[in-house]
């Protein structure tokens, strides 16, 4: 699109003017109709920008967009709010309403009342309605609802929000093929309501509707008939605006049938390629002259660019006699595929066109005349028939109705039920005697073929939450026997001529021998198939030897077979079930059916079953395939809910949510006990981030059909994630039972085991997912709940064994790697880093700690090479936070070649113009130790007093004790050094992370500078000196893990720890005491000093527990911050023996240490209860 | 757990008012600002979170999504805090700015995780990645938010950061409904023509066959 920036900027300002005064945009394009396309593309993507707002950037409240609408007061309907006005147009007042029930939103249409004027009209107009609200097809706006409040007839309907046709065509020719195609889309909706008996009869742009994906859907169908009375002349072209799409009989008066809608659609796409309908003038009785009597202008002449065979098709269309036009829109449709296939098209162009004209031009004067007369005759025909209506009526309905039902017979002895079923439901309750004796017949025998077709489908049905194809077939073989003994045609004990003999006479023969054949593939290969098909072979008009061929297990369907069994589909020498019956075990036994559904579906294209198999055969492979056939058969039966969870299935596989959410929710309207539907709309609102409805979904599903193993698993990792773990283990156990060997079904349990801090027992799931399906991710689950347990080493050997299958499993690599550095194999760890960054050696992340953790293994040699490769692989990125690391990284050394580089990346970091502000004082520090490691010493102490000095710490403290010893205030250094080391836990538990490394590798260079006397204090001799070199050496004890000196230097310098208020520095303590407690380290103390430590901790737990009470009390806002207290009693390792009332306490301390457990345990299961 | 945190980041940020109260206006409507700040960016933070990557925050795996939400509040509390905003509007001013800069960060790190493995259809394990490139489409509208002229940035940033309704936006910047209505209109607009290109075309949803 290559719009001037002008014009750019003036479709802005035209499109905000249109947003600002409600104006339509052909309002405010009045004065510039040529960016009137622009400007309606503009608002569009504005309604694009805001559902993308809206789903990012919820708004607060109700009000989301700025129309607040004008509308006075809406129209009060039970059952449904009304939002909105969306239009008004001839037939009356769309509202944008939602049904309160069901909580969506739907286009609700409020019929103008004038012309139905009695409750009699208007009981007539809802049963016609209600017929066409039947009407199922992907481009016909679906009709939900059919009702009437206070006299005056209102339906529901599908929400299609992308504009009319006739807005998107707005005077513009269109590329030959998309209108072509457009076309072709309409004219199968056509087709489809015409099989059904319905005609639109009021065809036009602005009457096909587009989804914001621009598939077009034909509204208003049928209704024009009743609503506009047959009147359409009378009023002189008031009420339906423009006659421009209106055949000539119609104009005329004359009897209308499916050839006018052929014309209407050829007028469409006369007007889809030339911008302008076929015939347009100043007034609505000129444009019927026009119609009348001339012949349209060739659209080549329009549009140049307009294909010869195109415009033979649309000429085609606009034939003044229906009788020359395509006899149906099927044919219509097919023509235009051709044109599009670049095939050959059947219509011709025939001279008539010049001949016609010819003659027109010789003879102007009587032309018009004759056309004249015409229109005026059809003007008092229609005010007669008005007058007369009500008499003619009565009279006329034996007249009228006994054709009909020769053709509900001819329906039914076709196959067609769907067609059969709809012209019965139109049929009245008051007919003659003999009409209802037909009738009578016609709706039992069609009762018995739904009948048979119901067993048929619930063959294909999951029952009890499993598909078991053979107790399908045996069900669905009593069932047949019971329906045909119960019809009257005798049972499996009677003679098979007798059985045929009844069938034959039968209407519906046609689907009773299809029923057969089904049955007789359910009866398997015994006495009673042998029976069913000699049953079969007798009632069948015409034998076919398909019956038995296609049972032989020789049968090879190869080219000539295929094309055989076509001819002979296609003759109707065989039904189309014994064909599918055929292909279901033909593909049990692992046979490629696709070939032979696809002939089927070829010599059958309307058939539903032809249709319903193929499709069920392609939608894993090629879903976009399989949608054509599943639409197809939702069309033909647009009640059968399994053809709509098929549908929704294909789609969805196809990746188009919306669209198979769309379709499961119809399964569900047509069968609300439909619990698979229910299961797989759980699972699409799950994918919407719509949990709360999913689990509402997924209930129903479970309700329904307890047996749903996966609708069970769903629900359960559902809830979990909402935090719901309790009612979620129930889901997870059931779906388990149902299917014990399902590894997502065991993993699922095992996490919501672990939500509810249950290890031991999740333990189990995961060994069991484990040892089904030996993935890394499953090692790696396993270990980490390993972990939690605290069997270290059974957890390293799970993330080894990850790692074996996947050496660059990076969660793996990353647990393995905090399980080896606080055991002190800093070494193996430094293995697994450099496997890592072998790997994936462009990958930051791949590199992320490695160099910290060799400065922090005391690893020089290493460090330099890792430093030298970072700085030479990413020295260069220009992500903030990377450089940063990087850079920090790289400054752990107190002198060193690369500061410079280094310096420079944090410099990078801090000028990029993306960095987030927050991170802006992570960098400062970093830019602190790199101007300490280039001697600028005030500058890195100007730059700790900021923002810096904040972050990470004891990092900045660290780096000020270093800065003040350079620059010689030696007594400052040494209390930033013991105020450092109280502000961290320097165990190497919690050595485990590359920030912590750094603390470490930090640390021990201020130690070395500041305290060199250290090491001697450490090794026993001497006495420290005054409370700032205590502190100091708390930290070294606790780095070389020696506790009970740590524990009893904390114990000098703080005193009782529980006494303690900063509950961060208790915690610490109360951890280096219960590791002295335990004995732990490399200088367990005696017993009795044990047992001390141990009292200490066991105060600090205590004092927690009552201010966790404390929070509970608050209600829900404090039980946050009480699982916050408890967690580390419940996870830490140093804890452990508090834990698991370890034997070798003695017996006193035990049930001291087991009381106090059982009171964590029972706050931390009411936490979880009320979570 | 953000909750706490968040309440006791608001006590702090008073204490440190009380102590000196010139730093700022009233410390009442300060802490009802802050607050609602606070909560309104946790709010569309788990949004995101949850629509990106549902599983995120499932154990054993990955990324503990409180935690996460907490730090982001935390950072946002802190930056306000430091910035000492002379008036309500300057106030939010900031907090809009921090705001897109914390989504923007959070919807970058979503990125960068590999979609956990989801629910299934039928218990042999069908896995279907979390909804698709929803970080970049989440940054992608934040820039083009950052792109906006000054006025509809400030008004586009109260309705729909903020979450505040017409009125109140009204209030703050001391200019009619109509104003605001408009600045958000002539906003609107001008959000199209940036992500003009950036926005799907029509094309089918894609017939990708899935694992």
């Amino acid at each position: 699109m290559d719009t001037p920036v002008t014009d750019e900027r003036r479709i802005q300002e035209l499109a905000e003017e249109a947003l600002s005064s409600q104006r339509t945009p052909e309002e405010v394009c009045r004065d510039a109709p040529g960016l009137l396309a622009d400007v309606r593309a503009h608002l569009a993507r504005v309604a694009e920008v805001d559902a993308e707002l809206d789903a990012l950037l919820p708004g607060s409240g109700p009000e989301g967009s700025v129309e607040a609408s004008a509308e006075p007061a809406l129209p009060v309907i039970p059952g449904y709010e009304l939002k909105g006005l969306l239009g008004r147009g001839g037939m009356g007042v769309v509202y944008r309403a939602r049904h309160l029930g069901l909580e969506r939103d739907v286009a609700l249409k409020m019929l103008l009342a004038g012309d139905l004027a009695g409750p009699r009209e208007l009981e007539r107009f809802l049963l016609e309605a209600r017929a066409i609200a039947n009407l199922s097809h992907p481009n016909i706006v679906q009709v939900h609802d059919v009702s009437a409040r206070e006299g005056r007839p209102f339906f529901t309907m599908e929400l299609v929000e992308g504009g009319t046709l006739s807005q998107r065509l707005a005077g513009t020719p269109q590329p030959a093929d998309s209108a072509a195609e457009l076309v072709a889309c309409l004219a199968d909706a056509v087709e489809y309501a015409h099989r059904i008996g319905i005609v639109h009869r009021d065809l036009k742009p602005a009457n096909v509707l587009l989804t914001p994906a621009g598939v077009p859907k034909v509204s208003d169908f049928g209704l024009a008939r009743r609503v506009t009375g047959g009147e359409e002349l009378t009023v002189t072209g008031t009420i339906l605006g423009t006659p421009s799409y209106m055949a000539p009989e119609q104009i005329r008066g004359g009897p209308v049938g499916s050839g006018a809608d052929v014309y209407a659609l050829g007028a469409i796409l006369y007007e889809g390629l030339t911008g302008r309908p076929p015939f347009r003038s100043e007034s609505p009785v000129a444009t019927q002259l026009q119609v009348l009597s001339r012949e349209p202008v060739r659209p080549a002449l329009l549009n140049a660019r307009v294909p010869r065979d195109l415009e033979t098709i649309c000429l085609c269309c606009l034939h003044k006699e229906p009788a020359r036009r395509y006899a149906s829109a099927a044919e219509l449709a097919a023509d235009l595929r051709r044109f599009l296939a670049r095939e050959p098209i059947h219509a011709r162009p025939v001279g008539w066109l010049e001949r016609a004209y010819l003659w027109g031009r010789r003879r102007p004067a009587l032309a018009t005349a004759i056309l004249l007369a015409a229109v005026l005759l059809g003007f008092l025909g229609a005010r007669v028939a008005r007058d007369q209506a009500l008499a003619r009526e009565r009279r006329e309905q034996a007249a009228l109705w006994s054709p009909r039902i020769d053709d509900l017979f001819a329906e039914l002895g076709g196959g067609n039920l769907v067609q059969a079923r709809s012209l019965l439901d139109q049929v009245p309750e008051v007919l003659d005697a003999e009409l209802r004796e037909r009738v009578a017949r016609a709706r039992r025998e069609l009762r018995l073929v739904e009948e048979l077709d119901g067993i048929r489908l619930q063959r294909v049905a999951i029952t009890e939450g499993r598909f078991d194809r053979s107790e399908n077939r045996r069900r669905a073989d009593q069932a047949y026997a019971e329906a045909f003994r119960n019809a009257g045609f005798g049972s499996v004990t009677d003679a098979p001529e007798a059985v045929a003999a009844r069938v034959r006479a039968a209407a519906v023969r046609l689907a009773l021998v299809g029923a057969l054949d089904d049955w007789a593939l359910c009866a398997g290969d015994g006495a009673r198939a042998a029976w069913l098909l000699d049953v079969a072979r007798g009632a069948d008009p015409a034998p076919s030897p398909w019956r038995e061929r296609l049972r032989d297990p020789a049968l090879r369907l190869d080219e000539a077979t295929l094309a055989e069994l076509a001819d002979d589909l296609r003759a109707k020498r065989m039904t189309v079930q014994l064909v599918v019956g055929a292909a279901e075990r033909l593909r049990e036994a692992d046979v490629d059916v696709i070939p032979l559904l696809t002939v089927v579906q070829r010599a059958h294209p309307g058939d539903f079953w032809a249709n319903f198999a193929l499709g069920d055969v392609l939608w894993a492979d090629t879903p976009a395939e399989a949608i054509r056939y599943a639409q197809a058969a939702v069309a033909i039966r647009p009640r059968s809910s399994l053809a709509h969870q098929a549908l929704g299935t294909a789609l969805r596989r196809a990746g188009r949510i919306e669209d198979a959410f769309e379709a499961y929710s119809q399964a569900v309207q047509v069968e609300p006990d439909f619990a698979e539907a229910h299961g797989r709309l759980a699972l699409l609102l799950y994918q919407a981030g719509k949990y709360d409805e999913a689990i509402a979904a997924g209930r129903e599903a479970v309700r329904l059909d307890p047996g749903l193993a996966w609708a069970r698993f769903n629900l359960g990792t559902t809830l979990t994630l909402q935090g719901r773990a309790a009612e979620a283990l129930e889901e997870h156990r059931a779906s388990l039972r149902l299917d014990p060997d399902s590894v997502l079904g065991n993993q699922g349990l095992g996490e919501c085991l672990g939500h509810l801090g249950r290890w031991r027992e999740a333990l189990a799931s995961f060994q069991r997912t484990v040892e089904l399906e030996p993935l890394p991710v499953h090692h790696h689950n396993l270990g980490a709940c390993l972990e939690r347990l605290g069997e270290l080493t059974e957890a390293e050997n799970e993330y080894r064994r990850a790692l074996a299958l996947d050496p660059v499993h990076r969660s793996s690599l990353k647990a393995l790697r905090l399980l080896l550095v606080p055991t002190g194999r800093e070494e193996e760890a430094l293995a697994l880093f450099h496997a890592e960054s072998q790997a994936g050696p462009d990958d930051p992340e791949a590199w992320n700690g490695y160099a910290e953790l060799c400065a922090y293994a005391g690893r020089w040699e290493e460090y330099e090479r890792v430093c030298v490769e970072l700085l030479e692989r990413f020295g260069t990125v220009g992500e903030p936070r990377t450089c940063e690391r990087i850079g920090r990284a790289c400054l752990l050394q107190p002198s060193g070649e690369r500061r410079d580089s280094a310096t420079a990346l944090i410099e990078r970091a801090l000028a990029a113009p993306e960095s987030v502000p927050s991170l802006r004082p992570y960098f400062e520090m970093a830019l602190a130790l790199a101007e300490l490691r280039g001697g600028r010493f005030e500058s890195a102490l100007a730059l700790l007093r900021g923002k810096a000095g904040a972050v990470l710490a004891p990092t900045p403290e660290l780096i000020r004790a270093l800065a003040l010893h350079h620059t010689g205030a030696t007594a400052e250094a040494r209390r930033s050094l013991a105020l450092a080391a109280l502000g961290f836990d320097w165990s190497p538990d919690a050595a485990r992370d590359h920030d912590a490394w750094i603390r470490h590798v930090l640390r021990r260079e201020a130690e070395e500078l500041v305290l060199p006397e250290l090491p001697e204090l450490l090794a026993g001799r001497g006495e420290p000196r005054d409370d700032v070199t205590r502190a100091a050496l708390i930290a070294s004890c606790l780095s070389t893990s020696r506790y009970t000196a740590a524990s009893r230097l904390y114990a000098i310098l703080l005193g009782e720890p529980s006494a303690l208020a900063d509950r961060e520095l208790r915690l610490r303590v109360a951890r280096a005491t219960a590791r002295a407690g335990a004995g732990l380290g490399l200088d367990p103390a005696a017993d009795t000093e044990r047992a001390l430590f141990r009292a200490r901790v066991r105060a600090v737990l205590r004092l927690d527990l009552a201010a966790c009470g404390e929070r509970m009390a608050q209600g829900l806002a404090g039980h946050a911050g009480a699982s916050a207290l408890l967690e580390p009693w419940r996870k830490d390792a140093a804890f452990t023996w508090l834990r698991e009332t370890s034997g070798a306490l003695p017996p006193a301390e035990r049930d001291e240490d087991r009381a106090l457990w059982r009171e964590v345990e029972a706050l931390a299961r009411r936490l979880d209860v009320v979570e | 757990m953000g909750e706490m945190r968040t309440t006791a980041a608001v006590q702090l940020y008073l204490d440190e008012l009380r102590a000196r109260p010139e730093a700022a206006g009233d410390p009442q409507v300060i802490r009802a600002l802050l607050g609602r700040a606070a909560a309104r960016l946790e709010l569309l933070c788990s949004v995101m979170l949850r629509r990106s990557y549902p599983r995120l925050a499932r154990p054993p795996l990955n990324l503990k999504a409180d935690e996460m939400l907490g730090a982001i509040v935390e950072r946002l509390i802190k930056a306000l805090r430091e910035a000492r905003p002379a008036s309500v509007r300057e106030f939010f001013g900031l907090a809009n700015q921090h705001m897109r800069w914390e989504l923007n960060d959070l919807a970058r790190r979503l990125d960068e995780h590999t979609p956990a493995l989801e629910l299934a259809e039928h218990l042999e394990g069908v896995r279907t990645p979390g909804e698709p490139g929803l970080g970049a489409k989440t940054r992608r509208m934040l820039a083009a938010l950052e792109h906006l002229g000054e006025e509809e940035r400030e008004v586009l940033g109260l309705v729909r950061l903020q979450g505040m309704t017409h009125d109140e936006a009204a209030e703050i910047l001391g200019v009619s409904t109509k104003t605001v209505q408009r600045r958000l209109n002539r906003g609107r607009v001008q959000l199209a023509t940036l992500l003009k290109d950036l926005l799907p075309d029509e094309a089918a949803g894609g017939d990708s066959v899935g694992s």
